[in-house]
């Protein structure tokens, strides 16, 4: 499953980042995307950012992916390891 | 998403002629409630006018769009003569067996850890899936990240740590990123097994087995790294018409709708209704990585068979990296469970509820075959959304 999630970059060191996902900081590695900026949105897909979002259409996918079911509505986690609580669930290859 | 608004919502625009239980799916729709596009409809039925009563068959291949055509009931809101089948969109459905057997194996030998997706867990090899291993002894992790899985390995040098590495060129260039940087930061004891996919072969694949398909509806995130542009060679060889294609309902329709336009044209041409996102060249830093980590490989699709280059594996600087050499790993064909019919829902021969097992003895609790293992598989999706509305649009 190829399943990426919007999510808007705070801070960056080098090619990693913490990054907000619907209200939950998480990890997102930029080695793919390495010229990304603070403040943009980026899908990522298994921890590595892999574009930009246009910031209308982040906010409106994530919603969109939420009401699916696709992603939990607390989507992240403060360890950044995963999507969610339920790692199990969250973590899919694509 | 589950505050179903009804089908009032949208009941006026619905596409006319369409079977019993839409009520339903537009409700299902509706709770969505992003099917405003009015306008995609009509285009839908004009070019369905224009084909007359041919009938089309449009194949998806990718999971997210499997679920979302069935949770929204996208089948229900087209006309009768528009068929779309679900094809190999799904990682964990085309792996086969032998990998999972062989990564049971290493994970019973009981000197590595295993790292994986979570959704690999349940798939069910020859000799039992990697959730039975874990419960016979394995070291088996769950991680959300390749990059997870190096930490792992970088925090505890003396364990060997090999990830599973499954998934389309969305996810293969985040464990080639994986692998350059093992090896850059010298971490000895981080390798991977690879089974990568590649989409566009698989859709020749799919073509070249007699499936007859008037068109595909491409992959949006896919396409972000490998870009609409990949599918133009497809396109040309086959005159099969392609629309790179979003995950909304309105995407999702809009993306049949050109299709059907170009069906109706008599065009075969690659075109990109998810603009939003995708680009004609997709994300070149992720295809360097991905070229400079590995290289294509023939790969053994379940229910397609082997496919000429459709898998990619490791390039020889990076040999050091490949489990199966480090632990002499052996994959040996297995088949398939008995009376699985996996392999023929994946090429669209059959729907999932033609096969005897399909809701009998292989539901989502009790999966037999991968199909259903995966939320995103063809079988657990026909589970879940699928009988609202039986037999029709499918």
């Amino acid at each position: 499953m190829c399943l990426s999630i919007p999510a808007k970059l705070l801070e960056i060191e080098g090619l990693r980042a913490r990054a907000d996902v619907g209200g939950n900081v998480v990890r997102v590695d930029l080695s793919l995307l390495p010229d990304a900026k603070p403040g943009e949105y980026v899908l990522v897909h298994a921890g590595f950012a892999l574009d930009r979002y246009q910031p209308g259409e982040a906010e409106r996918i994530l919603g969109y992916f939420q009401e699916m079911g696709m992603i939990p509505a607390d989507a992240g986690d403060e360890a950044g390891t995963g999507i969610g609580t339920d790692r199990e669930a969250g973590a899919r290859p694509g | 998403m589950d505050g179903i608004n009804g089908a009032g919502e949208i009941g006026d625009g619905r596409v006319p002629g369409h079977g019993p239980g839409t009520a339903r799916s537009a409700a299902l729709a509706g709770a969505a409630g992003r099917i405003s596009g009015a306008s995609v409809r009509e285009r839908i039925t004009r070019a369905a006018d224009r084909l007359a009563s041919r009938r089309v068959r449009l194949m998806e291949v990718c999971g997210t769009h499997t679920m979302a055509i069935f949770r929204h009931g996208i089948r229900g809101l087209l006309p009768d003569c528009v068929r779309l089948i679900s094809g190999p969109g799904c990682p964990v459905c085309v792996t086969d067996d032998s990998y999972i057997d062989a990564a049971v194996s290493l994970g019973l030998d009981g000197k590595v850890t295993l790292a994986t997706f979570g959704d690999m867990m349940r798939v069910p090899g020859s000799r039992g899936s990697l959730q039975d291993a874990r419960s016979r002894g394995a070291d088996v992790h769950v991680v959300y990240s390749c990059a997870d899985a190096l930490d792992m390995a970088a925090k505890a040098p003396s364990r060997q740590v090999v990830f599973l590495a499954v998934g389309f060129e969305t996810t293969a260039p985040t464990i080639a990123a994986t692998v350059i940087r093992a090896r850059n930061d010298g971490i000895r004891n981080f390798s991977i097994l690879a089974a990568h996919k590649l989409i566009p072969p698989a859709m020749a694949a799919v073509l070249d087995g007699g499936t007859a398909l008037d068109g595909f509806i491409a992959p949006g995130h896919v396409s972000v790294v490998i870009g609409s542009d990949a599918y133009l060679p497809l396109a040309a060889k086959y005159r099969v018409p392609i629309v790179v294609t979003g995950f909304e309902a309105d995407d999702i329709l809009e993306g049949v709708a050109m299709l059907l336009e170009q069906i109706a044209d008599g065009r075969a041409a690659v075109e990109n209704q998810y603009v939003r996102v995708v680009r004609p060249g997709g994300n070149p830093a992720a295809r360097r990585a991905m070229e400079e980590v590995f290289e294509p490989s023939d790969a053994s699709w379940r229910g397609l068979g082997v496919i000429p280059d459709s898998g990619l594996r490791l390039r020889r600087e990076f040999t050091d990296f490949d489990a199966g050499r480090r632990f002499g790993v052996a994959m040996a064909p297995a088949p398939p469970p008995k009376g699985c019919r996996c392999g023929d829902v994946l090429k669209g021969a059959i729907d999932p509820p033609e096969c005897p097992m399909f809701g009998k003895s292989c539901d989502p609790a009790r999966p037999k075959g991968p199909c259903m293992v995966s939320s995103e598989g063809s079988c657990a999706a026909h589970y879940r959304y699928g009988r609202v509305k039986p037999g029709s649009g499918s």
